[in-house]
């Protein structure tokens, strides 16, 4: 069941990718990158398998923060969203912020919401 | 020939009056541009000679065109008129003298219309660059909002760009996957965009736009520039009517001058003589001498 839900939601990002690239470049990023953090986050998933989806993901968001960057019709439809994902570059736009600090996009998302290795270790529990 | 003469005197003594007075004999014909505002589309050039042409379809073009006809055969008129003045004597010489004065009264009449059809161009003119100029305006608001998002969006798109290839690079020796068919027409696309941008940097009519300091003038600038002009072309024709004004007086004095010379050819030099009547006294004589 579980499988089926995650080959569905997979089809239906494709789907939206394709079909409405153009009208919801925005939201589709948005909403790609939202999985992609949710499968950094995730724990129930092995290393590999964070891996291997991370790699996908890596492709796809490249290709969708390009559709961002070349879409017209966001001056229009939602100019305030995309000039607040514009503003905010490191985080809409992983994949080229990452390609810059030669990072891969989970150590820049992780540095970037201050997740850093040292941030960790000196991190206490509490309530 | 007294008659004559007489006639004379009267028309120089009228033109006297009326070229003090100089009333404005602007025609009614008129100039009601049917141009509208997507000119402002055309580069500021063609902007210029947009307008123009459509004055030129305009009455008051061809009216303004007659006038300088009538003009430039009237200054021929006096220039020979003026010449030939020293061939005449007598009766000939004050015919001519009047020819001349009419003449000139006929050619300041005629310049003060054109410089009040000349005035009408203008203000035509003015107003349609006066609407242009509310109309960039507003574009103008409307177009700062959007270059704070272009800015942004450009911003955007030339850090993306900077590290384009070594991502693909990247994508590719990491994932070991060839590109998607999108990131192989997105590379293919921007290279011709990149190619296509530099021709238009580089085309000359890119090159004609106006500066002001080497940075490129805006549309608002060049209007408000070409409405300078306009004003400053309004302040000479005002300069040019008190130029006319001094001409008419001079004219006014040339015919008073003529008026005189007329009097003096007609009563002779010692000037006009009242006639004499009979008074008794002047005939006593007759009566007392027995």
């Amino acid at each position: 069941m579980k499988r089926l839900f995650a080959l569905s939601a997979a089809v239906i990002c494709l789907v939206g990718v394709t079909a409405t690239a153009k009208a919801d470049s925005l939201q589709n990023l948005e909403r790609e990158r939202a999985i992609a953090v949710s499968k950094m986050l995730n724990a129930d998933i092995s290393v590999a398998q964070r891996s291997e989806y991370m790699m996908a993901s890596w492709r796809r968001l490249t290709d969708l923060e390009k559709m961002v960057i070349n879409d017209k019709s966001l001056k229009s439809s939602s100019p305030a969203a995309a000039l607040r994902a514009f503003n905010s570059y490191e985080l809409t736009f992983l994949s080229h912020a990452a390609a810059e600090k030669k990072q891969k996009i989970t150590q820049h998302w992780a540095e970037t919401v201050g997740l850093s290795t040292s941030d960790l270790l000196v991190a206490r529990v509490g309530r | 020939m007294k008659r004559t003469i007489r006639h004379t005197l009267s028309a120089a003594l009228l033109a006297a009056t009326t070229l003090t007075s100089l009333p404005a004999m602007a025609s009614q014909t008129s100039w009601s541009p049917s141009i509208s505002e997507k000119i402002l589309m055309l580069p500021s050039e063609h902007l210029e000679t947009a307008i123009e042409q459509d004055f030129d379809r305009s009455p008051l073009a061809s009216e303004l065109g007659s006038l300088e006809t009538n003009i430039s055969s009237q200054i021929n008129f006096l220039s020979q008129v003026q010449n030939d003045l020293d061939l005449y004597d007598g009766e000939q010489r004050l015919e001519a003298r009047h020819q001349l004065i009419a003449g000139k009264r006929d050619y300041i009449e005629m310049m003060g219309t054109q410089i009040d059809l000349k005035k009408k161009r203008l203000a035509v003119k003015l107003e349609i660059y006066e609407r242009l100029m509310r109309k960039a305006r507003q574009g103008a608001a409307t177009n700062s909002q959007s270059a704070s998002f272009d800015a942004a969006r450009n911003a955007v798109a030339n850090r993306a760009s900077s590290v384009d290839s070594s991502l693909r690079e990247d994508l590719f020796t990491n994932t070991m996957m060839p590109e998607t068919d999108f990131a192989k027409a997105y590379a293919d696309n921007q290279a011709a965009i990149s190619q296509l941008v530099e021709a238009i940097n580089t085309h000359p009519s890119q090159q004609n736009t106006s500066t002001i300091d080497g940075e490129p003038m805006s549309r608002e600038e060049e209007l408000r520039l070409t409405i300078h002009d306009i004003q400053s072309q309004l302040a000479i024709l005002d300069m040019e009517d008190e130029v006319l004004g001094y001409m008419a007086k001079l004219v006014a004095l040339d015919a008073k001058a003529f008026s005189l010379d007329l009097a003096e050819y007609q009563y002779g030099a010692d000037g006009y003589a009242p006639a004499v009547y009979n008074s008794p006294a002047n005939n006593l004589q007759i009566f007392i001498n027995r």
